[in-house]
């Protein structure tokens, strides 16, 4: 691998991260049906505090949750430094912002997602390995 | 504060730790019991770190640097530091005390047995008022200690709550 420096790393990081960021919220307002297609057979969801574990869990969940609507106003994101090569490149992303479910009122929320990247010859696909959402405000809602 | 249960889906009225589990169950790395009020191996770890966090930070916050390695990654209020050395220099932020008290936090293995964690709360810095904060650490366990090698720390500016 080359070296990279520091401010490299993280602006390609941040790059991927926004791209990735930005189609995910467009998938699960828009194109809902298709928004496990983001997430790795694996992967795992914790849904304010609730567990959502494997695909087909998560094609359940996404399919009951009701419609939404995603404005995200802020987001970080950082590289995880992976030593041993086998080791997927992998990023951190932090968003939140504001949503609104249909029938319910609008909420604050902040969302965490671990990303790897899957290879393919012609491009890299970044696939959620762990994504955790909550809402910043419900204790008073 | 009080927490009182909306009459609304599962979905919309959140548990402050993680709750029960709904679908399969992952294949995690090290599978454990989880009877009622057993704790996965990954929550007890995370949750005694951030408990040790938060009293580092309230307490001493010179201290901090212990708990990170020379390649960890900290973004604080979207500015980035890089190593140890750049973070110590958060225990020179312009206030003297700070209290952070935890709404809710949450933790995930990761496939290649890290540990994340997402911690949403409140925190008064001397006299300001309160303000909601939301922070995400990666954990790693290295030569049998965990240490943070990711940490990203934002306020909830927009929230008055």
């Amino acid at each position: 691998m080359r070296k990279k420096d520091f401010k490299t790393y993280v602006d390609q990081a941040c790059r991927a991260a926004e791209e990735f960021v930005s189609i995910y919220y467009d998938t699960m307002d828009k194109r809902r049906q298709a928004l496990t297609r983001l997430y790795l057979d694996k992967a795992t969801l914790i849904w304010n505090g609730n567990i959502v574990s494997g695909l087909d869990a998560l094609n359940n969940f996404f399919d009951m949750l009701p419609s939404s609507e995603f404005q995200v106003n802020m987001l970080d994101c950082q590289p995880v430094h992976e030593q041993a090569t086998q080791s997927q490149t992998t990023i951190l992303v932090v968003t939140s912002g504001t949503v609104k479910f249909d029938g319910n009122k609008q909420h604050y929320f902040n969302q965490n997602f671990l990303l790897t990247a899957q290879s393919t010859p012609n491009n890299t696909v970044w696939k959620i390995a762990s994504d955790c959402f909550r809402f910043q405000d419900w204790a008073s809602s | 504060m009080p927490v009182t249960r909306p009459r609304d889906s599962q979905w919309m009225s959140p548990t402050g730790r993680q709750g029960d589990s709904c679908g399969q169950r992952g294949g995690f790395p090290g599978t454990l019991a989880r009877e009622k009020g057993d704790k996965p191996i990954w929550e007890q770890i995370g949750s005694s770190f951030i408990q040790h966090y938060y009293q580092l930070f309230d307490n001493d916050r010179t201290q901090l640097g212990a708990i990170y390695i020379d390649a960890s990654c900290l973004t604080w209020e979207g500015q980035q530091f890089q190593g140890k050395a750049a973070i110590v220099e958060l225990s020179s932020l312009p206030f003297q005390k700070i209290q952070h008290s935890i709404t809710a936090q949450d933790y995930q293995p990761t496939p290649d047995s890290c540990i994340i964690s997402m911690v949403v709360g409140q925190l008064k810095a001397d006299e300001d008022p309160i303000m909601g904060f939301h922070q995400m650490f990666l954990l790693k366990n290295i030569s049998d200690a965990w240490v943070c090698t990711n940490d990203m720390f934002r306020l909830a500016l927009h929230n008055f709550g």
